[in-house]
């Protein structure tokens, strides 16, 4: 009996070790970065894959900030990104020999959100400070009521990062001087947790806004892809996909192409933000980082512009 | 003259089978020890590994001071650009654990009791495997439930403007800490003596006065050890507070604000710090605070077990918390009244008062079962109600596609094979491993202090965070090894946790074999070897192979050490993965808290709530499996007597 058991094992063992050892050798392309871009990527991506069935792609969206650091350290062949490289990532990949090429995908607007039954529907920058800051922690200072809930992403967050410099000159939120404070691993939790509380306040980018929440106007100028695209809404911002010029795979490199085409700028206008072609006018008074080379995009977006009319069409 | 040489060849034939025969048994011993030892350089390993990363930090004694005692919690890349004070995330681990073990202790404790004392031995081998079955249910599924469903119970019930803080937590983690304190403490309760529980009735004693006179001071020293036990896990747990908490690193009175613990903050910031910068090491430090306290809780657990006496000399001295739950139900009674003294007039003394009273303690430790039972198994129910029709055959034997953008379908298929593939690997490093190191310790090992400390080390492997394992195989293997995420890297870590669970379930088991037979067998001149393998093993086998099977139902919905060494979101057009390195897979517990990232998203809640019944089913159906087993095999020892 005993001896059964043990050769039933035996056969378990080697039928799960054909199942898995059948498996076809694949490339994989490994994508860790932004959990803003992160919708782009997971569309992208499975579109890449339905036409290259070769090819594996595995896509993170833990933050802009675990994507550098996981490209510095050859973890990743892309890293998109919601913001710019900080100097000392970009020294740290220099040491390494890394040679960093930083492509601009699309534009995003920065939505500050509250709660849908929160009376505030405009606040300055100034204001957005204020409560971030932990100057203003009771919504009665707008004319609302209740104790602020600050919510924030987490420091792995290139959007996290973008805010703070943004609004809080580079400083960090000071946890002890707001009146509740929480950090969320990714953007969709983030907005859950404000459609369920009244006092919240939170932000991220445009693609995760849906009607659940409310998103705020910032200086008067309401947060959609028009006002981004023209320059009018004071927080948009571009987004990157960085990778090693020198090591980075012809299929990676493919993929990026990929989201620069057509089809690719077509997924990102589907999600929700701003495609090249229509940031074109509102391209140059963006900041971009020293680093990027905007040519290309522009060449892309004017082509892309004819191709996506007629992929519509014939849609 | 024929025979005579006859003879003398049998002889030689003899003593050179013999000397083979004892080589090979040389050869086994080096072999079984040589896996003894493995345990402890895994033990060493891991304290090593994070001793080695967090070394920056560690020769400066002033740095590792200020991690301990402020709290301004700016990490950085460079050392002298960033603030690490990490005394919130301590004081959190600690804000959110006690409260969880008062309440996992009066869960736990007065179940124990209930179903030890006042009810038929009958429904008590019912109650009891529903109970494990809580222990069995994965954290992260826990996560879920607390993430979707009790945080909207505790806003309501407290009215509070968010129901996720570290009450919420708390109580999550007292019902996935309470089956621990259950199942020691109702086998201690009934190892006490039948003929001393008869003495107690004889005087005329009420169940609970037999419970406070006899099985108390029995069971005293292993429910205290019990509840440490489940410190532990409390301590060490990792997704519920990474979905609940909010993770500010804030110090705060407030059940309904937010927290940090050391595990959230290891999980949530390990992923922008780049190998050797400052964030990466002080990340490695955390982790070294947090294993030297769960060695430190498992520990005096162990000295109360072993019911050290200078041991107890120096608590009594402190008087500290750890006494007040050593002392455990025992202590709050005391406070309220007087010690029961058996008397030969105990039957007519106060009858009517006594019996009242048992009665009311039979209603108050009957109503906290069913409090619990009806809480889990609601939002258990509730878990199936809502993600029942998501599951279908396209569900599970497909992956996902996306026609447009989230438009599409979902499926866990290559979740599965993920899931299998994890669960292969990490079997074939630990079961060898670990059943040798049984064996070993078992059969083979004297009572010397190296065996002492492989027993030790096999204890404390147990009682490291998952975590922390995630932690060391990323240090090692992810990224000083380059091996990235994949296969091999989480099969590992899940190797890691499985193995003390194999290892003290072999040594159980073969505990439970009677030694005859194999004295027989050496009596007749078998080597120790062959006596164990022939007399030994094959009656332990189906216990072993019960240990296996209760190791893979706790490993297959660990989560938090694949998120950092396996798993990843992919789309592949094959869900085998092609290689055991660098190739990050799907698996089902990690597509569940992939889910809940992405909750805002239609359908994504959905999604996780559908993965969620399927791996509470496959977790049911292993645990059944073990159960049936233990069953069959306590029924074969029943019947036959002796083997």
């Amino acid at each position: 009996m005993i001896k059964k058991t043990k050769f039933k094992a035996i056969i378990g063992f080697i039928i799960i070790a054909l199942m898995i050892s059948s498996g076809s050798s694949t490339s994989t392309i490994k994508v860790v970065g932004s959990n803003t871009v992160f919708p782009i990527m997971e569309a992208a991506g499975a579109r890449f894959n339905e036409m290259n069935p070769d090819v594996t792609v595995s896509i993170e969206g833990p933050g802009s900030g675990a994507g550098i650091s996981a490209l510095i350290d050859g973890q990743t062949d892309l890293a998109p990104m919601s913001r710019a490289p900080k100097n000392a990532e970009i020294e740290a990949s220099k040491s390494k020999g890394i040679e960093l090429n930083i492509t601009t995908i699309a534009l995003d607007a920065l939505v500050v959100i509250v709660n849908k039954v929160n009376t505030i529907n405009d606040l300055s920058i100034a204001n957005i400070t204020s409560i971030y800051s932990g100057n203003i922690t009771n919504w009665s200072a707008f004319g609302g009521s209740g104790d602020i809930t600050v919510i924030e992403r987490d420091e792995n967050s290139g959007t996290h990062d973008y805010f703070n410099d943004l609004f809080l000159g580079g400083n960090e939120v000071d946890p002890t001087a707001v009146y509740s404070h929480k950090q969320e691993a990714s953007t969709s939790t983030l907005f859950k947790l404000i459609a369920e509380d009244e006092n919240a306040i939170g932000y991220g980018g445009l693609a995760y806004m849906d009607d659940t929440v409310k998103a705020v106007s910032i200086e008067g100028v309401e947060a959609n892809k028009a006002n981004a695209a023209d320059g009018s809404y004071a927080i948009a911002r571009p987004l990157f996909i960085v990778f090693d010029e020198k090591t980075v795979s012809s299929l990676a490199r493919e993929l990026v192409d990929y989201i620069l085409g057509p089809e690719g700028q077509w997924i990102i206008n589907d999600v929700g933000y701003v495609a090249l072609f229509e940031m074109a006018t509102g391209l140059s008074e963006l900041e971009l980082g020293e680093n990027q080379v905007p040519g290309f995009e522009f060449i892309a977006a004017f082509s892309s512009i004819i191709l996506i009319t007629i992929y519509k069409r014939r849609k | 003259m024929n025979k005579q040489e006859n003879l003398e060849s049998e002889l030689d034939q003899m003593i050179e089978g013999l000397q083979t025969r004892i080589l090979k048994e040389r050869f086994v011993r080096i072999i079984l020890s040589t896996s003894g030892f493995l345990t402890i350089f895994l033990l060493l390993g891991v304290g090593l590994t994070m001793v080695f990363y967090g070394y920056p930090f560690l020769i400066d004694i002033k740095g590792f001071w200020k991690i301990l005692s402020t709290n301004n919690w700016y990490p950085a890349d460079e050392f002298d650009q960033g603030e690490y004070g990490a005394l919130a995330m301590i004081y959190g681990t600690f804000f959110v654990g006690i409260p969880a073990l008062f309440m996992a202790m009066i869960f736990g404790i007065t179940i124990a009791v209930f179903i030890s004392e006042y009810t038929p031995k009958r429904i008590a081998r019912i109650i009891q495997p529903i109970v494990e079955y809580i222990a069995a249910i994965p954290s992260v599924i826990f996560g879920l439930i607390a993430f979707v469903y009790l945080s909207q119970i505790m806003k309501e019930l407290f009215n509070q403007s968010t129901g996720r803080g570290p009450l919420t937590a708390s109580l999550t983690l007292a019902i996935m800490a309470t089956p621990i304190i259950v199942s020691i403490s109702f086998d201690a309760l009934q190892s006490t003596p039948v003929t001393q529980r008869n003495a107690a009735k004889a005087f005329g004693a009420t169940r609970f006065e037999v419970f406070r006179t006899v099985a108390l001071p029995h069971a005293r020293m292993s429910i205290s050890a019990s509840v440490l036990l489940a410190f532990s896990r409390v301590l060490g747990e990792t997704m519920v507070v990474l979905m609940i908490l909010g993770n500010s690193p804030v110090i705060k009175w407030n059940f309904f604000s937010s927290a940090y613990t050391l595990t959230s903050a290891i999980a949530n910031e390990i992923g922008d710090a780049r190998f050797g910068s400052a964030e990466f090491s002080v990340l490695f430090v955390l982790a070294l605070i947090l294993l030297v306290i769960s060695f430190i809780v498992i520990y005096i657990s162990n000295l109360i077990t072993s019911q050290n006496k200078t041991f107890f000399r120096f608590i009594n001295l402190l008087l500290s918390p750890v006494t007040l739950i050593y002392s455990g139900l025992n202590g709050i009674s005391q406070i309220f009244r007087k010690e029961i003294v058996l008397d030969s007039d105990m039957i007519v003394k106060n009858i009517k008062k006594r019996v009242i009273k048992d009665f009311i303690v039979q209603i108050i430790l009957a109503s906290v079962l069913v409090f619990l039972l009806i809480l889990v198994f609601s939002l258990l129910f509730k878990v199936l109600a809502d993600g029942i029709f998501e599951i279908s055959l396209r569900f599970i034997l497909s992956w996902p596609t996306y026609s447009t953008i989230r438009a599409g379908e979902y499926g866990i298929y290559p979740a599965i094979i993920g899931s299998i593939g994890l669960v292969f690997i990490s079997a074939l490093i630990a079961f060898p491993i670990a059943t040798a190191t049984g064996i070993y310790l078992s059969e083979f090992a004297k009572d010397t202090r190296i065996t002492r400390f492989i027993r030790m080390a096999i204890i404390n492997i147990s009682a490291i965070p998952s975590i922390v394992v995630g932690l060391f195989v990323y240090g090692l293997f992810s990224v000083y090894l380059r091996w990235e995420s994949g296969l091999l890297p989480g099969g590992i870590a899940l190797g890691i946790m499985m193995t003390p669970i194999i290892a003290s379930n072999t040594i159980e088991a073969l505990r439970n074999v009677p030694l005859h037979h194999k004295h027989s067998a050496l009596v007749v001149g078998a080597t120790n070897w062959e006596a164990v393998i022939k007399h030994r093993i094959p009656y332990a086998m189906p216990s072993i192979i019960t240990g296996y099977v209760l190791s893979i139902a706790r490993v297959i919905g660990e989560t938090a050490p694949l998120i950092l060494t396996a798993a990843a979101f992919s789309f592949s057009n094959s869900p085998y993965p092609g290689k055991l390195i660098q190739e990050p897979i799907r698996a089902l517990p990690y597509e569940i808290y992939y889910n809940l990232l992405y909750s805002h998203w239609e359908g994504a809640v959905g999604w996780a709530l559908g993965t969620a019944i399927i791996l509470l089913l496959l977790v049911a159906l292993l645990n059944i499996i073990a159960y049936a087993m233990r069953i069959l095999i306590r029924r074969k020892y029943e019947y036959n007597g002796n083997i």
